[in-house]
């Protein structure tokens, strides 16, 4: 099956290890994964802000576009993977909103229209970890694992990824990425901060309270023996990580654990080089404990 | 970068292939918008 890809604007910036690590993880299992052509920014929380109807039109016309240009499924609906959380869960929030809200729909179809674009509802749209866990399967994982990461892992899954709208793991206590990682041979940390925000752009506003929502999270993750967290959202990867100093700092505290891309720990335990996986990028380096770390 | 967003809803259309689909597509929405009032 082919899986169109949405890669939104953070897996073409500050999250590009998220973008490489995922297609090396994808073409190392022999998934195809082509990106959607002229795809637009999903407008995020901030342009929902701004004007809803029409950050709905935004997210309507990725959605337009890969039903038209995508293959369809088993199920007819074309298979739509979002890594970054904002877009999955902005895109499934316009999903809902077209599905119940008749006066948004209109208004939405009317901007389709006028586009010559048209959107039937013949997308799913997908989170790369719901499609590694549910339909490529953990026992193919496990066949590609050449190097078992050894590692103890801080699954953080963020606020976004499995509630409101998703339905691929239990909002409350999700389960899909402690599977995952441990079928790479890591060791998930039992913890109760699995979907706590880390503040998203709260850093960037009110900078105390972002800072604070970090620490507890990473607080957290340290203190149950974590080697790594692993996230599946750009923007908590770019918080937790590069505010490093900052967070120390306002904490008097001495946290140096990296935070990776769980597609960069699959990717490793794959055996494919750290360069491919964007390894380097990371500010606070990772080293699986099965090779050196 | 695809299309970024501001505030003041400016909208910047780097790196969008089909600029006129993008416009007519939110023109759209303000004409069903007016409509609606």
């Amino acid at each position: 099956m082919k899986y169109l890809y949405f890669p939104g604007c953070s897996l073409k910036s500050t999250g590009k290890p998220y973008e490489e690590s995922l297609k090396a993880v994808f073409s190392s299992l022999n998934v195809p994964l082509e990106e959607l052509h002229d795809w637009n920014c999903c407008g995020a929380t901030a342009y929902m802000a701004v004007d809803e109807v029409k950050s709905f039109a935004l997210s309507a016309r990725n959605l337009a576009l890969a039903e038209t240009l995508g293959e369809p499924a088993e199920n007819g609906h074309v298979q739509l993977v979002a890594p970054c959380s904002a877009c999955y869960a902005l895109l499934l929030k316009t999903q809902h909103y077209l599905a119940e809200k008749e006066d948004i729909r209109k208004k939405v179809e009317r901007g389709l229209k006028e586009a010559s674009l048209t959107y039937e509802g013949r997308v799913d749209v997908r989170h790369p970890l719901d499609v590694l866990v549910n339909d490529i399967g953990i026992e193919r994982v496990k066949e590609r694992v050449k190097s078992p990461l050894g590692s103890t892992i801080a699954c953080y899954y963020g606020c976004q990824i499995v509630r409101p709208y998703a339905t691929f793991d239990n909002q409350a206590d999700p389960t899909t990425l402690d599977t995952l990682m441990e079928a790479i041979g890591g060791t998930p940390v039992d913890w109760p901060m699995k979907t706590r925000c880390c503040g998203g752009t709260l850093v960037g506003t009110i900078r105390e309270v972002g800072f604070r929502l970090n620490y507890l999270i990473l607080k957290e993750a340290e203190r149950k023996g974590a080697d790594v967290l692993a996230t599946t959202c750009p923007l908590c990867q770019f918080g937790l990580e590069c505010f490093r100093p900052d967070v120390n700092a306002s904490f008097q505290a001495h946290i140096t654990l990296p935070v990776a891309y769980f597609t960069q720990l699959v990717g490793l335990a794959f055996g494919i080089s750290e360069k491919e996986l964007g390894m380097q990028r990371l500010f606070v380096p990772f080293k699986s404990a099965s090779i050196g770390g | 970068m695809k299309l970024f967003t501001t505030g003041r809803m400016a909208l910047r259309e780097e790196g969008i292939e089909n600029k006129e689909q993008l416009r007519a597509l939110l023109r759209g929405v303000e004409m069903a918008e007016e409509e609606a009032r």
